[in-house]
């Protein structure tokens, strides 16, 4: 069982509902975004012009620097493939967040601790999706399990031929693009 | 798009800084011990001494950039990870260097024991360079910042540390008017040498990443060369930290130009410790440039928001009341 996440960035509007709906699901203030959505371009000569918004959150990656780093395990991987913080154990050295290439993490003042996307476990666990996904109105988002070679998530990825981000630093990420 | 490395700073320099020049400070005078060289011998006591005081100001640097500093105890629960083995030697090298400093302390029933002293020296010896060595394969574990992949990093950061270690017990020897001894002169000699030897590798570090580096490798470069930290670089590292300090040893073994040199030297360690620290930028991400509003920005107008609502919020409150 290893849960991924599928962006369809031929969909993806950059409406930021996401990113929005994931500060409310966390309790996030207004200032901390897990999920950040980035408008790519204009790019190339006219007439051949692209642009596209990709949204980028923590990658679950199989080899993540955070995770190798943490010197007091408080970045661990949960035995469902998610990188999980466990606050009671991260003494806020930031090394984390110095080692994620995807400068996904942050640093929460308030608790002292590193916070990131959880990719919304406790709603997985219950059946649900996670919250951005739910609340993606062009449903640019799929989830599921990537262990599965029958799930419909590894189905669309192999059809769209969808790559993780950066996939070259080797840190096996669990988030895919289907790129425009 | 982020344009520096702002997660470690001048704490984490301070440390990197301190831990490089006691360890150093301590290997050689454990390595002249080792030797048998007895000239200078009144002092490996002191200078191992001051190894232990320096390393220990730069660890408690290192407690307090911790948010959480009484869980400290925890960075020693996962040794695969690089920062815990940098706290294990860091631990090793404290407590070698305390019972090797015991070693000159008259009348400690175990001060005549030159054997067990030689072996706690060689083992001092390896916890120090251990300890100057990680730091480099510590930030070249951040694999999107390609600024601090370069093969070199760690000769780099040894040669500095070898640099700010001699530097350091050249000033104890003429603190302890040890000038007229010749160990001066040698360690002033090894000292020019490894200020050559640090320019050499830094010249060829900066060239390598240059040429074999990513965008955002180049684009640090640029920044030390001749964007925002060019002054820490040509000031600090090359001209205060390498050039002057060369010219001065070259010139003559007399005390001022050796002090002068030393102290130039110190500096400059500092100096290319923070500006390696800060120039290494992150791998950007696509469209990350677009960014209209920073994160300071977007901090800002989020405080800015939140004290509209609760001023609104108040105004609410009144009118029902």
């Amino acid at each position: 069982m290893r849960w991924g996440m599928l962006i369809d960035l031929k969909k993806c509007v950059g409406c930021h509902a996401c990113t929005v709906a994931c500060q409310n699901e966390n309790h996030l203030p207004l200032a901390m975004k897990y999920c950040k959505v980035y408008k790519v371009g204009p790019e190339g000569e006219y007439p051949n012009l692209t642009s596209y918004n990709i949204p980028i959150a923590c990658m679950h990656c199989q080899e993540a620097p955070c995770v190798e780093g943490c010197p007091s395990g408080a970045s661990h991987h949960r035995e469902d493939g998610t990188v999980s913080i466990n606050p009671k154990k991260c003494v806020g050295c930031r090394f984390c967040l110095l080692v994620c290439p995807y400068g996904v993490r942050h640093m929460n003042k308030e608790t002292g601790a590193v916070e990131k996307c959880t990719l919304c476990v406790e709603r997985l666990e219950t059946g649900e999706v996670t919250r951005c996904t739910e609340t993606c109105q062009l449903k640019a988002r799929h989830v599921g399990d990537l262990d599965d070679p029958d799930s419909e998530l590894v189905r669309i990825i192999h059809k769209e031929n969808a790559r993780p981000l950066y996939e070259h630093l080797g840190t096996k990420p669990s988030i895919y693009y289907i790129m425009p | 798009m982020e344009q520096k490395q702002e997660y470690w700073g001048w704490l984490a320099t301070g440390y990197f800084f301190l831990a490089a020049m006691g360890a150093m400070m301590a290997a050689v005078v454990a390595m002249l011990d080792v030797l048998g060289v007895t000239v200078i011998d009144q002092i490996y006591g002191w200078v191992s001494f001051a190894a232990l005081v320096i390393t220990g100001c730069g660890s408690l640097l290192l407690m307090v950039e911790l948010t959480h500093i009484f869980r400290a105890y925890l960075v020693y629960a996962r040794p695969k990870s690089i920062m815990c083995m940098g706290s294990y030697l860091l631990t090793s090298f404290l407590g070698l260097t305390f019972v090797y400093t015991t070693f000159f302390i008259y009348f400690v029933p175990w001060s005549g024991w030159v054997l067990v002293r030689k072996l706690v020296a060689v083992l001092d010896i390896v916890a120090a360079l251990g300890l100057v060595v990680y730091p480099g394969l510590e930030l070249a574990e951040a694999r999107g910042r390609s600024f601090w992949q370069g093969s070199g990093l760690v000769a780099l950061f040894l040669v500095s540390a070898t640099s700010t270690g001699l530097a350091g017990v050249l000033l104890m020897l003429i603190f302890f008017e040890l000038s007229g001894s010749e160990y001066l002169g040698v360690l002033s000699t090894l000292l020019t040498v490894s200020l050559v030897l640090q320019l050499v590798l830094l010249g060829s570090y900066l060239w390598g990443v240059r040429l074999n580096g990513t965008k955002e490798g180049r684009q640090a470069i640029l920044n030390m060369v001749k964007g925002p930290y060019c002054v820490n670089f040509w000031g600090g590292v090359v001209v205060l930290g390498t050039l002057i300090p060369l010219g001065l040893s070259i010139l003559g073994k007399m005390v001022p130009f050796a002090v002068g040199a030393a102290a130039l030297v110190l500096i400059g360690g500092l100096f290319f410790r923070r500006t390696f620290l800060q120039a290494a930028e992150r791998i950007s991400m696509p469209g990350e440039e677009n960014q209209q509003i920073n994160d300071q920005q977007t901090k800002e107008l989020a405080a800015a928001l939140e004290s509209r609502w609760m001023e609104k919020a108040r105004w609410l409150k009144n009118q029902c009341s």
